[in-house]
């Protein structure tokens, strides 16, 4: 659960909900942004996108927390394709904005646009692929879980809880916005993503899901409140209002787990390793999101395990890795979605959920 | 390598003699007992900063250390391990020479340590101090001591080695990006990155000139999140396996801490009646 259903809001509706960003180099001369939504869709969620919904990658290019530029993803009504009620497509059209333009809205100027379920390119050298995907977050939900209650509700550190070694994600779908542009139209050097959801429409623009790094609200917020609020914020906010939280329970745990000479010092060099919460990408180089540092995150970077060992200060895992058969190397880069065939026995990620939509 | 060192009398010089530690120990996991260290930390008031040389096999030792940091160089000649060492005053410190206890679980029973405390003002806040120090012992052969990751590769390859521990930090990138790179690479196959070779390429850059960087604006430690000096009871091999082959190492124990209340902070053997 990289951010899947971290929010009472992203329950409600998980077509508004940013499981994960990816952004990593493509073709020679492009970056490859794309986040998924819907975690669980076509079991627990739909595999459509929210027609009022304003999905954004954004980016800080000079390091004061605020986005100087964004990629805009919006979406038509949905429609049957193929005249199959079970089929769904939409229009999508994406935009890139700069200066204020970038902060606000959905202006911009369209890059790209296209319908679910193809892969749309321009003469821009801009492609853009929409539609369902393997989910390729890996990750021990219900270790999780356990591990969160012994330290929150029992003051415990519990790294046993991870020896249970199953993936609570495999085998199961999201929908991807996968967007691959020119380095040019993001800029040189090092940059700062994080992507978000909000609804834009009849009701002024309101921001309900953010996503810079993965697991921040799922390791270090037991408080569903305090989720909501970090995900309706912007990484400007973050030292101000998360950082207290984050760091206590970093020093929480490495005292728990003596891990650390100085479980203060430690969370104070965590955090200054994670905040502000947004994604650092040296453009048109290779991502790796791994225990060396960050630089964008590839496909199959297995984040879970870095964060948790972050967290801890202790070298911890949780036995599961992303499906690498699931991706491909060329655009747009994740596999085949995985067919009712091959989910048979996949119980739905949210017990009672709507399996129609 | 083997080295034979024989105590001698301290001769501490020089403003201030900073140490930090490494342990000289492959990838491979040869244990960190044959391997000196070396450390960095404050003392537990902060008000002083703590350098430890700590080499193994204290039972007969006879050495000269000489400690680099930044521009500055301090040398401490001899420590007699057979019997208690003998803290020195010098004008911006102390100086402890002598055989002392395994400091942690993975240390050797027993070492033989060079400790100095010194101000903590030997580097200004916002800089930061590269270290590194070398052993020359009697026979004339020397011993080169840096971080922790740098050791861990060196140690299954005793050409490089040889090379090393003949070499400065200065000479580090001409001498061992290569070579590095690809003990880096076959360090990270079947761990939990996507492309090792890559991995390597990238991780060489930030180890080598091949020093411990200590900046005394940050928090002190060897940890996960970041390197910033080094503490007798940071787990630093932990840190080293898990980011040179990109996954998660069998949870080991963590470092018990038992150094002392008060310089030299190690403790010391109880000397016989």
């Amino acid at each position: 659960m990289s951010h899947h259903f971290d929010t009472p809001t992203a329950l409600k509706d998980p077509r508004i909900n940013v499981c994960d960003l990816y952004l990593f180099a493509g073709r020679p001369g492009t970056t490859v942004m794309a986040m998924t939504v819907n975690p669980d869709a076509g079991i627990s969620a739909p595999d459509t996108f929210h027609e009022e919904g304003l999905y954004a990658f954004r980016f800080d290019l000079d390091g004061d927390g605020r986005e100087e530029l964004t990629f805009k993803v919006r979406f038509g009504a949905v429609e049957h394709r193929d005249a199959d009620e079970h089929l769904h497509t939409q229009s999508f059209e994406i935009s890139r904005a700069v200066g204020h333009a970038a902060s606000r809205g959905a202006e911009g100027e369209l890059i790209v646009a296209g319908h679910t379920g193809e892969v749309a390119a321009t003469g821009s050298d801009a492609m853009a692929f929409v539609g369902l995907a393997p989910d390729l977050f890996a990750g021990d939900a219900a270790a999780l879980v356990v591990f969160r209650s012994a330290l929150f509700k029992d003051n415990k550190f519990d790294p046993d809880a991870f020896q249970n070694r199953k993936n609570f994600f495999a085998k199961r779908n999201v929908t991807a916005i996968v967007v691959e542009v020119p380095n040019q139209l993001i800029g040189r050097g090092l940059v700062h993503g994080w992507a978000t959801a909000s609804l834009y429409g009849h009701a002024p623009e309101i921001q309900v899901s953010r996503w810079g790094l993965p697991l921040i609200t799922n390791v270090f917020m037991p408080d569903a409140d305090m989720k909501e609020q970090f995900n309706r914020s912007t990484p400007s906010d973050d030292q101000s209002r998360f950082i207290a939280q984050v760091g206590g329970v970093a020093e929480r745990l490495a005292a728990l787990a003596g891990s650390a000479v100085s479980p203060a010092d430690y969370a104070k060099q965590m955090t200054a390793r994670l905040f502000p919460t947004m994604l650092p990408y040296q453009v048109g180089t290779a991502a790796a999101f791994d225990f060396a540092g960050f630089n964008g995150r590839a496909l199959t970077d297995d984040v879970m395990d870095v964060i948790l060992t972050l967290a801890t200060n202790t070298a911890l895992g949780d036995g599961v890795v992303p499906d690498k058969d699931r991706t491909r190397d060329t655009f747009p880069y994740f596999g085949q979605p995985y067919t009712k065939a091959e989910q048979a026995g996949v119980l739905p990620a949210r017990p009672g959920a709507r399996e129609k939509w | 390598m083997t080295v034979r060192i024989t105590p001698r009398r301290v001769l501490g010089t020089g403003a201030g003699v900073l140490t930090l530690g490494c342990a000289l120990r492959s990838v491979s996991l040869a244990p960190a007992r044959r391997q000196p260290e070396l450390f960095v930390f404050r003392s537990p008031d902060e008000s002083k900063l703590v350098c430890a040389v700590v080499v193994p096999a204290a039972c007969s030792t006879h050495f000269d250390v000489r400690i680099h940091a930044g521009p500055k160089s301090w040398t401490v000649g001899g420590v007699r391990a057979v019997v208690p060492g003998a803290v020195t005053k010098c004008n911006d410190g102390a100086v402890f020479a002598g055989e002392v206890l395994g400091h942690s679980r993975a240390a050797a029973p027993r070492s033989t340590a060079v400790v100095i405390e010194g101000r903590p003002d030997l580097v200004r806040p916002g800089e930061s101090l590269d270290v590194w120090a070398e052993l020359r012992v009697k026979d004339g052969s020397r011993l080169r001591v840096g971080s922790p990751f740098v050791a861990a590769l060196l140690a299954v390859d005793p050409a490089m080695s040889q090379r090393y521990h003949a070499a400065s930090p200065a000479e580090d990138r001409g001498l061992f990006t290569e070579a590095l790179a690809g003990r880096i690479s076959a360090a990270a196959i079947g761990g939990g990155v996507a492309d090792p070779g890559l991995h390597a390429r990238r991780l060489v850059i930030c180890l080598l000139p091949d020093v411990i960087r200590y900046r005394p604006d940050l928090p002190v430690g060897f940890s996960f999140a970041s390197q910033n000096g080094r503490h007798p009871a940071d787990d630093a091999m932990a840190v080293v396996e898990t980011v040179l082959t990109g996954a998660v190492a069998p949870r080991a124990k963590s470092n018990r801490v038992r150094l002392t209340g008060g310089f030299p902070y190690f403790p010391q053997p109880i000397a016989a009646a």
